[in-house]
């Protein structure tokens, strides 16, 4: 019996190896599938924030931020160097919160916007995209710290294999298109988009009120807040721009991310914004109820602005220039 | 003691009802030793034992039999009971 | 705990050792508190009252039929045994339906998640432990098994955990003169019932769980769809529902057969079948012989002067009777009133089968069986249409609209990587090869006559494919795919 039960535990522990080693070589030999497409975005953010010194401002999110933001004029008008970190959602917040937090330093400003799926199910602790994120920045993996995210990884792994092996063969290039590299600017804004018509947006539902509500995550958000400002640095939470019909179907689990966010302790007095205040007209947005364009990006920016001066109107200056002249 | 036998009446029923020309059935015959006595003509068979002998069993008695003899029994344990 | 999580690998080999390193008078002790446990883990109070008043009122019931002598009193005594097992198996599949939306399901078949929506009352087993209990009643009464007076042993004989949540359905004959035996360890059955677990596992969680990310968005979202799709999806679900099901009663009898204890076979190649009596013999086996024993048989007796019209009643009430063993909804009810109408049909057929066949000069030859199976197959498909439809409407919108173009296939195929397609495939070629295998000798003994290298080769590469390609994780609807 103990033969068996050890020639047993042998097979399955030397199957698991394998499995072990074969998405190591993926992630530490091959190379990732595409340096031109929007996730290899990332390394360009990742250099921003560790460049940029402080004090500046750090907007922190997902494609929404990317899409729906114009950093060039949030900098001209608070007289602060901007950092966009928004890319994908599917990254997860929490592998945001943590790679952001090294590189927050006194005087900065936070400026968390997550998207309301975050909030449900397990998706705070990303999907495939994640993978693609520490497949391309090595350092990534420090801030891997739980089980959740190993998780994630062994979900996603053999998708991840497979683009990688295939791309070994048949190397494709996103160079061109929207959802590439260099469609950033400088700041890490998403502007490619803005020269083109905007395509009619799938109104789907974000399908809120299947999945539960994760508590989890307001617990790495005070975890956040508290670290930041810990460093003298300020954190504010604002809502993600949303299309009207989007935030009509999930109004019910837009609204309990709302509500639980403000009655956190801790979190409540960070939370700048109400959900509508963010809701824009469908005819707004690119390609999804989240990327704006046009005007109403502008409009969004305004209103960042203005969230963003009330927070430096209280704080001393901590520069001889005049915060919030026009 | 002598054994029961199984009647001839008995025998050709069953053979009549199954088609059959001749087979050799004795108290221990159960029905899957006999071709084409399956669970659908199973109750077509009784049926016509029952029809023959112009005797009706209970169900629940039926459900019991194991084979041809205890078949048989019943059909005695009937005559018997009558006036 | 269900069978594919790592709760269930870590319980099984502890269990194992336990069983085999205790004296042999306390065995059943450790497989008993075990299986209570098992059973436990589903975390649902109401499912351990439920064993508990069928295992006592049964053991009681089951002595006392064995030594009553009056026909009347055990007459008496059986349906109350009856009555009983009934009377729970019915309260609880109400009380499952009332806490849960959609289409209610004893055992999860019906829509393959054994877990449905937290807070809701589950039926998990019940149906399996009322109907064997009942069975064991019966056959005390006919005189065809006895009572076990053994209280602990009786307890196994229907909660032993390899087969307490989908079966297989035991006779009292079959299993507990195995738990009144000694436990003998046997090397041999264990590396078989490993290698069943295994092949288990394959099936439930490489086929059947990536088969069902293509069946459910069409079956949850009829609307969505039509034409061919809605074939294609039913044909998946076919192969989805066998794999998961059998994958289940592999691992079961596998895990049984570590404790030397065997199982009835459940599945025979089902859709190798010729006809829908012959499907029945070889799907949900132990299901089937219990209907065929204990509904059909006494209801054909019953009408056995309505000639061939009374046999073809028989057989509509009994697999009503099945549809509603199932579940409570509509689904169930039609799939099995549909299998009762094919089986009545055949009744007044097969008579004539042979003088039809001689005059359309049909020969009985491998073009007949091929025939034979494919309509077989597409009644099973048709009936399978009902039971896995969220609704009646459902179900018919999809027979309305199942030749209306083939539009929305290549939709369902690229829902999902093209790689998951490819897996598909290269699993279901790895099963029909070892079904062709099998067919011509003893799959065990061939693997087993080959070298060890070779062997410990196929142990490893099953473990990582199942390792890399089966499903771990309940679909999260995918919001962030990549653009």
């Amino acid at each position: 019996m103990i033969k068996l039960f050890l020639k047993t535990a042998s097979v399955l522990l030397l199957a698991l190896l394998t499995y072990a080693l074969m998405v190591f070589a993926v992630f530490f030999w091959l190379p990732y599938m595409d340096s031109a497409d929007y996730m290899s975005a990332i390394l360009d953010k990742d250099r921003l924030l560790r460049d940029t010194p402080s004090p500046k401002i750090v907007f922190v999110g997902a494609s929404n931020l990317a899409f729906s933001l114009d950093s060039e004029r949030v900098q001209s008008a608070i007289h602060l160097p901007v950092v966009n970190l928004g890319l994908h959602g599917g990254i997860g917040l929490k592998y945001m919160l943590d790679s952001t937090r090294p590189y927050v330093k006194k005087g900065d400003i936070v400026v968390l916007v997550p998207e309301y799926e975050e909030f449900f199910g397990e998706r705070h602790y990303g999907e495939a995209p994640l993978l693609n994120v520490l497949h391309l920045s090595r350092e990534g993996w420090r801030h891997i710290d739980s089980v959740h995210q190993y998780r994630v990884i062994w979900r996603y792994a053999l998708t991840e294999m497979k683009d990688t092996i295939h791309a070994v063969y048949k190397r494709s290039s996103s160079s061109g298109k929207i959802y590439s590299r260099e469609s950033f600017n400088r700041f890490g804004d998403m502007v490619a988009h803005l020269k083109e018509k905007p395509r009619k947006i799938e109104s789907y539902g974000v399908p809120l009120e299947n999945e539960k509500f994760n508590d989890r995550v307001l617990v790495d958000l005070e975890k956040f807040r508290e670290y930041s400002e810990g460093n003298r640095a300020a954190v504010l939470i604002l809502s993600p721009s949303i299309a009207e019909s989007a935030f009509k179907m999930n109004h019910a689990g837009i609204q309990e991310v709302y509500d639980r966010i403000r009655t956190y302790d801790g979190l409540g007095a960070i939370q700048k914004s109400t959900p509508e205040d963010y809701v824009f007209p469908d005819n707004c947005f690119f390609d999804t109820a989240y990327h704006l364009t046009g005007t109403c990006r502008e409009t969004r920016t305004e209103k960042v602005i203005m969230a963003l001066r009330e927070i430096t109107g209280q704080r001393k200056p901590v520069s001889t220039r005049r915060i919030g002249s026009p | 003691m002598m054994k029961e036998m199984i009647s001839e009446r008995l025998k050709k029923v069953i053979l009549r009802e199954l088609d059959l020309d001749d087979f050799d059935i004795v108290e221990s015959t159960s029905a899957d030793m006999v071709p084409g006595w399956d669970s659908l003509n199973h109750a077509r068979v009784i049926a016509a034992v029952e029809d023959e002998f112009g005797i009706r069993f209970r169900t629940l008695e039926l459900i019991a039999l194991r084979n041809v003899g205890e078949l048989q029994e019943l059909i005695d344990k009937q005559n018997r009971d009558r006036p | 705990m269900p069978f594919n999580s790592l709760q269930y690998f870590l319980f099984l080999p502890s269990v194992l050792l336990l069983f085999h390193f205790t004296r042999d008078r306390w065995r059943w002790v450790v497989l008993l508190l075990g299986s209570l446990g098992f059973y436990a883990a589903l975390g649902d109070p109401y499912l351990l009252a439920a064993l508990a008043t069928v295992t006592m009122t049964t053991y009681v019931l089951g002595i006392r039929i064995g030594g009553t002598r009056s026909p009347r009193g055990k007459t008496a005594l059986l349906w109350i045994g009856i009555a009983i097992n009934l009377l729970v198996l019915i309260s609880m599949k109400i009380l499952h339906s009332m806490t849960v939306t959609g289409n209610p399901s004893p055992s999860g078949i019906g829509r393959l998640d054994l877990f449905p929506a937290t807070g809701s009352i589950l039926a998990i087993g019940v149906s399996y432990y009322t109907i064997q209990a009942i069975s064991y009643l019966v056959d005390i009464y006919l005189e065809t098994g006895e009572a076990e007076s053994h209280p602990g042993r009786f307890a196994l004989y229907l909660s032993v955990f390899p087969k307490i949540l989908q079966g297989p359905i035991e006779r009292g004959r079959d299993l507990i003169p195995q738990l009144r035996s000694p436990y003998v360890f046997d090397y041999a059955g264990a590396r078989v019932g490993m290698l069943r677990i295994a092949g288990g596992l394959f099936k439930k969680m490489v086929i059947a769980d990536r088969l069902a990310q293509y069946v459910n968005p069409v079956y949850d979202n009829v609307h969505a769809y039509s034409g061919v799709v809605f074939i294609v999806a039913t044909y998946l679900y076919a192969l989805q529902i066998y794999y998961d099901f059998s994958g289940y009663t592999d691992i079961a009898l596998g895990s049984a057969r570590l404790f030397g204890i065997r199982l009835t076979e459940n599945f025979r190649n089902p859709y190798t079948a010729t006809s829908i009596a012959d499907f029945w013999r070889r799907w949900h086996i132990s299901f089937s012989r219990w209907i065929l024993d204990y509904i059909f048989r006494p209801l054909q007796m019953k009408f056995r002067h309505g000639g061939t019209g009374g046999t073809a009643v028989a057989l509509i009430l009994t697999f009503l009777a099945s549809g509603f063993w199932h579940g409570f909804g509509w689904g169930f009810v039609v799939w099995g009133l549909l299998h009762g109408l094919f089986l009545a049909c055949s009744v007044y057929y097969k008579p004539h089968q042979r003088s039809i066949y001689q005059k359309l000069a049909v020969t009985a030859g491998w073009k007949s069986a091929i025939w034979q199976r494919f309509i077989t197959f597409h009644l099973v498909c048709l009936a399978w249409i009902f039971f896995r439809a969220n609704s009646i409407t459902d179900a018919g919108y999809i027979l309305t609209h199942m030749f209306t173009g083939t539009g929305k296939i290549a939709r369902l195929l690229t829902s999902h990587e093209r790689l998951e397609i490819w897996i598909c495939v290269l699993s279901l070629g790895i099963m029909a090869f070892l079904y062709h295998l099998g067919n011509r000798r003893d799959k065990w003994d061939y693997l087993f006559s080959k070298p060890a290298a070779v062997r410990w080769c196929f142990y490893y590469a099953t473990a990582l494919y199942i390792l890399m390609f089966g499903k771990y994780f309940s679909p999260q609807t995918f919001i962030y795919g990549k653009f």
